[in-house]
């Protein structure tokens, strides 16, 4: 099969970082220590995969009005079993608008981090190991991105969950930055079980459609469900569990993604470098999840998802909820962080609550769109921290303030960011959030249910929020009097290597919404990103003329306008989208307002005065955010003991009853295994026990050479030649 | 009479075409033994390089004959032709196997201490002759060339053994080879004279259409195939023709103990099956034996088979257990390793007239793994041997310092053995256990997986050793060309586990 050459700039793009691992790691291997230059070896291999990447967006995506076609390519990796039997695994690769967009995202994101680390890590011990991680790192994501099957997919999740591990635990000298590894590692390992057997359990029904077939491949798996929204395919007879399925592969996404009640892993790895938490657990890892179900959403979606009603599907609303709940949870404990990092990290679970919300009230444009948004604004947000830290030697925010002056750069790019992230009009985050907000409020309209509000409540609540706590971040930080006279006197701008990647970044939270500023405001050249990034172009153009898809035209959810020919449910979607727009738009907009408004009165105008603590209710939720709603306390102290207390229970019967077991069988098997040894080697006993005359005489004169063994074998293997004659005509009967 | 000598003549000629890789390798044997006679101060590396040249030329001799299926010396029957050897996919497969290896073993030899400034003439034309006695094993469809085979190659290995005279261990293990070599031999050719009585044939075909109307009963042919089984056993060192194996291995120079524990058993194994495969070609009574296992197959072979790859993978892997002496310890693991080899015939066995089965893929593939893991280990074990004299598992304290590479290449090859991902041993074994369930031996696959647990102990032993133990020894120079062979020997068991699809896909194609 001839490749495309798309398929083999992607593959280059992907392969590129995995050469600067390999030329690494092998370097090391032979000579005992990385190369010197590690830093620049990676640094290019990112920055040739970073232009072929945006070769790809301006050639082919930008291109057309709906962007490319999809090119997919298969190898098989190998069958066990033959014919129908055989469990198949293929590397599926599927380039498409959003794997290439995607490849922007992380190639851009990972090349500033490249250069700012080159600046920021360069006095830390093993500088260039920091880069070889990076570079793995930076290979698995691209990997995920350009795998269709779930099973690769699933590999590349555990490879970037790996070189996450490591990264978190650069600073391994320091217990709590091995801890936070650690706890990060075995939280996603919940979510991994989960995702697996939801792995299993496509696998296992798709095997019976399709046997002897690489059937985890997405188009299979969103084949199947095409099928079941016609009455076909192998879900018939199994269909509540679709929604189980994509609910435990959600819970892989809830992992990876941060969101609650399995967010407690991402404030603590912040204890990794500055540019990590920037580039892994902001703007590239931590949307993985998001990807995934957004690659699995006729999953998610269900039966409903051809025809396009599928707005009822159990588990979108889960997903809603769960999005929902987290984008308002984690950003009331951001209102509160004295640790800027924490701070940071709590407003990305949030955000990335938002994405997951989109996703489960049917957007998976709106959710891609504020992933992408979301990358440029808080990678700079986190560089922007790094930049300050660096400045300062601190992380806590008690320390800093005034910088404004010291760090203008910084300061001006910081907040440009929080005027994104905060949903400002003119910036990127303004058009991703209304895409979002819009979205969760047609979804209420369009319930119509008190419950059916929810998603968009909490989102509402959260804009507000958001714009409040990014403030409170910006004002402690860069304004007012410096917290530490000392360090304040200290405090200097960062070199260019690290305002650079600020610079480009800060431009990008402009752009990234200017280039995408018809997606909220029709200005006559279409939606950029909707049009390109939607169901339809992710799975129909893929799917090509599968049968299974094709009155799906008519009914897509995320065109801007309906078809005259769509069905009522999605024309009463697009009624409510449509009535709610404005709405929404004025909500947001006083929300934006409102927020930094009060972040302004409490923290630079009346900064001195404690006036949360004078209001008694204020204050207690203030201490119960403060303590991280006792999520972590509830773990440790009580679902941690219960585990080992089944631990210890499980441990007793073990000694008890499976050793006595196992010991059992072990020391019948050391006497055998003793006897086994002693017909080898104890057997001295040079008198020859009569095994017919020649024998004898053989070994008599045989005796001083080999210790008169050599009869005994002869004896053995007659003996056993004969048992097994005796036992095999016996056995005949 | 003029008419039958034409035609003997004939069949002779005709017949010549058919074996040119096996006369290159008998006129190899006879260069190199000139040479070293007649060449005075003859460099062991200029005879090393003859035979290189020599096996070369008789492996192009080989890849031409791949696709040939023809009988050789054959003379025509009204249902077909009758010949000594048959030429087909399953004898190229294993000739192939059995040259790969004997060529892998001139280099190891070069490097070998005890044979450093001797006359290595005469190792090289047994190791080549040793070859041709394995190359007819492979091809023979009659059991007097079964037999003549495995004597002559048995012959050669005798020989081999004991090479190095000063070496009192080998000369002591070539003594016991002779003396258990001529009693399996005898066992053998006891059973094939019992054969031969009741069927009147010594050609596989033959003596299949003859136990289909036979008169014999069951429980005599039971008999006289346990004592020919015997006979395979030996090659294949499994239990109950194991006794040979440690004392052997133990004593023999390295680089032949490599080339016994890969070729002779594949041998050993190539010979078994063809004669396996003529026996229960025709079916016959069923017969239910034990664990429940109901077999459509004349003589109940599966029985014996699945007793015999049971009893070799305990028997190995306890024994091993017990060892401090590495190349004793591999021999051990041989035997274990011959055990998970007869499961899969025992598969072939049963499932030889079942539509699914009589699948021989699995056991060419695990082959095929286990040439690299066994020349592997065994190849480091030399290299470390001649130049630090280690023996012992203890000897080996502290290799992944002393000779990382070495180190790093053994393990992975102990990980191969044991059948630890991504290596090839994994997926070879994932193959014979998956084939083994699939065909109603589950209990072979359980107590396999067993003693896959047990074998644990041993294979770590050593990794333990390499890398956690601490030893004063310096730096040990491996040179580079042993370090080429030791890449080239390793690497392939990671492509073989993790793009075995090829791989097994290739395998397919050596039934018969």
């Amino acid at each position: 099969m001839q490749m495309p050459d798309t398929i083999l700039i992607a593959l280059l793009i992907v392969a590129l970082p995995l050469a600067a691992w390999t030329i690494g790691f092998l370097h090391a291997a032979v000579r005992r220590r990385l190369p010197a230059c590690q830093d620049w070896i990676s640094t290019v291999a990112v920055g040739v995969s970073l232009a072929l990447s945006l070769y790809l967006m301006f050639s082919q995506v930008l291109a057309g009005p709906a962007g490319m076609q999809a090119v997919t390519h298969s190898w098989r990796w190998f069958a066990i079993g033959s014919g129908d039997n055989a469990f198949v695994l293929n590397f599926d690769v599927l380039v498409d608008n959003l794997t290439v967009a995607m490849f922007c995202v992380v190639n851009i994101v990972a090349f500033l981090v490249h250069v700012y680390s080159r600046s920021y890590m360069h006095a830390e011990d093993r500088y260039p190991r920091f880069f070889l991680h990076l570079s793995l790192f930076t290979f698995s994501m691209l990997g995920l991105l350009v795998t269709s099957n779930l099973m690769m997919l699933f590999i590349f999740w555990e490879l970037v969950g790996v070189c996450s591990y490591f990264l978190i635990g650069f600073f391994f000298l320091k217990k709590s930055a091995g801890d936070a590894s650690k706890k990060a590692f075995v939280l996603n390992r919940i979510g991994d079980a989960c995702f697996m057997a939801g792995i299993f359990m496509i696998g296992g029904l798709l095997a019976k459609q399709w046997p002897g077939e690489s059937v985890l491949s997405f188009q299979r798996i969103w084949e199947s469900i095409a099928m079941l929204g016609h009455g076909q395919g192998p879900w018939i007879g199994h269909e509540s569990e679709v929604a189980i399925a994509g609910l435990l592969v959600f819970v892989g996404c809830m992992t990876k993604s941060a969101q609650f009640p399995l967010h407690v892993w991402l404030p603590d790895a912040m204890e990794g470098p500055t540019p990590v938490s920037a580039l892994i657990h902001a703007a590239t890892m931590v949307a993985a999840g998001v990807y995934m179900i957004v690659r699995m959403f006729p999953l998610m979606a269900g039966k409903g998802y051809v025809s396009g009603d599928f707005l009822d599907s159990p588990a979108l609303w889960v997903i809603a909820f769960i999005g929902g709940i987290t984008a308002l949870f984690s950003g009331t404990i951001a209102l509160v962080q004295t640790d800027l990092k924490k701070g940071l990290a709590y407003s990305t679970c949030s955000q990335l609550g938002y994405m997951v919300m989109a996703v489960g009230v049917g957007s998976i444009s709106a959710g891609m769109f504020h992933l992408f948004t979301h990358a440029f604004f808080k990678a700079c947000l986190f560089l922007g921290s790094g930049s300050v830290i660096h400045a300062v030697h601190s992380q806590e925010m008690k320390d800093m303030g005034g910088l404004r002056a010291k760090m203008p750069i910084t300061y001006a790019t910081f907040l440009i960011a929080c005027l994104a992230i905060a949903g400002t009009p003119l910036f990127s985050g303004f058009l991703s959030k209304e895409a979002v907000l819009g979205q969760a409020a047609a979804f209420g309209a369009h319930h119509d249910s008190l419950l059916g509000w929810v998603p968009f409540t909490l989102a509402a609540v959260t804009a507000f929020l958001t714009a409040f706590y990014m403030f409170r971040l910006l004002f402690l930080t860069f304004h007012g009097k410096p917290g530490d006279r000392h360090k304040f006197e200290h405090a200097h701008e960062s070199p260019a290597a690290m305002t650079m990647p600020l610079v480009v970044l800060a431009v990008l939270a402009l752009i990234a919404g200017g280039i995408a500023l018809p997606f909220g405001l029709d200005l006559g050249t279409g939606h950029w990103f909707q049009d390109r990034v939607n169901d339809q172009v992710l799975v129909q153009n893929t799917m090509g003329n599968t049968p299974a898809f094709a009155d799906m035209q008519a009914n897509m959810v995320h065109r801007h306008d309906p078809l005259p020919n769509a069905n009522e449910a999605v024309s009463s979607f697009h009624h409510h989208a449509h009535t709610v727009h404005m709405p929404v738009l004025l909500m947001s907009l006083c929300a934006v307002l409102i927020g930094i408004s009060a972040a302004w009165l409490l923290f630079v105008r009346r900064r001195s005065h404690d006036i949360v603590g004078g209001i008694p209710p204020l204050a207690k939720a203030r201490v119960v955010m403060s303590n991280l709603y006792y999520v972590d306390w509830f773990y440790c102290n009580r679902v941690v003991p219960t585990v080992k207390d089944i631990a210890d229970l499980a441990k007793a019967f073990d000694k008890s009853v499976i050793d006595a077991l196992v010991n059992g069988v072990a020391r019948f098997g050391t006497h055998i295994a003793w006897f086994a040894g002693r017909v080898d080697s104890l057997v001295v006993d040079g008198a020859v026990n009569g095994s017919g005359s020649s024998m004898l005489a053989l070994g008599q004169f045989f005796r001083g050479l080999v210790n008169g063994k050599i009869q005994d074998y002869v004896k053995y293997t007659v003996w056993g030649l004969g048992l097994l004659m005796i036992w095999a005509v016996l056995a005949r009967g | 009479m003029q008419n039958s000598i034409e035609t003997a003549r004939r069949i002779v000629a005709e017949g010549m075409s058919g074996i040119i890789p096996e006369i290159l390798l008998c006129a190899l044997v006879c260069v190199l033994l000139l040479a070293d006679l007649f060449i005075r101060g003859i460099k062991p590396r200029t005879t090393a390089w003859i035979a290189v040249l020599g096996f070369v030329a008789c492996g192009a001799a080989l890849i031409a004959r791949n696709g040939v299926h023809a009988e050789v010396f054959g003379w025509q029957q009204a249902d077909g032709m009758r010949g000594m050897l048959l030429n087909d996919q399953f004898a190229w497969f294993f000739q192939v196997f059995v040259l790969a290896t004997a060529l892998v073993c001139i280099p190891m030899a070069m490097d070998h201490a005890a044979f450093r400034a001797r006359r290595m003439g005469e190792f090289y034309a047994l190791l080549a002759a040793a070859t041709l006695g394995m190359f007819l094993m492979a091809s023979a469809t009659n059991l007097l060339m079964a037999y003549l085979g495995i004597e002559f190659a048995s012959m050669a290995s005798y020989l081999a053994t004991a090479y190095d005279k000063r070496d009192r261990a080998g000369s002591e293990g070539g003594l016991k080879y002779v003396i258990y070599g001529s009693v399996a031999s005898g066992i053998m050719i006891y059973g094939l004279s019992l054969i031969y009585g009741m069927t009147g044939s010594l050609h596989y075909t033959d003596i299949a259409q003859a136990l289909h109307v036979s008169a014999a009963t069951e429980g005599q042919l039971l008999i006289a195939a346990i004592l020919i089984f015997g006979g395979f056993a030996y090659k294949m060192a499994a239990v109950p023709m194991h006794f040979w194996c440690p004392d052997v291995y133990e004593g023999a120079p390295t680089p032949f103990t490599a080339y016994l524990s890969v070729a002779s058993k594949a041998a050993g194994f190539a010979v078994f099956v063809r004669f396996l495969a003529a026996f229960t070609a025709h079916g016959g009574p069923t017969f239910t034996g034990f664990g429940g296992m109901e077999f459509e197959a004349s003589f109940g072979w599966p029985v014996i088979v699945a007793a015999a790859a049971a009893l070799s993978m305990t028997v190995g892997n306890l024994g091993a257990l017990w060892q401090t002496n590495v190349k004793r310890m591999l021999a051990y693991s041989s035997i274990a390793q011959a055990g998970y080899l007869l499961m899969a015939v025992a598969v072939y066995a049963a499932g030889h007239d079942k539509p699914n089965g009589g699948d021989l893929a699995p056991l060419v593939f695990y082959f095929i793994a286990y040439f690299f893991m066994n020349l592997g280990a065994f190849h480091v074990i030399s290299v470390v041997g001649s130049r630090t004299g280690a023996v012992t598992v203890s000897d080996f304290a502290g290799l992944g310092r002393r000779a990382p590479w070495m180190a790093f290449g053994l393990g992975v090859c102990m990980l191969s053995l044991l059948g630890m991902p991504p290596t090839g041993g994994f997926v070879g074994k994932m193959q014979l256990l998956q084939t083994a369930v699939e065909n109603n031996l589950v209990w072979l696959a359980v107590l396999a997986g067993i003693n896959t647990a047990i074998s644990a102990f041993y294979y770590f032993k050593l990794l333990k050793s390499m890398y956690l133990e601490k030893s004063a020894g310096g730096v040990i120079q491996s040179g580079s060309a042993n370090l080429a062979v030791l890449a080239l020997l390793v690497a392939p068991l990671f492509v073989l586990g993790l793009a075995f699809s090829p791989i097994a896909e290739f395998s397919r194609g050596f039934g018969f």
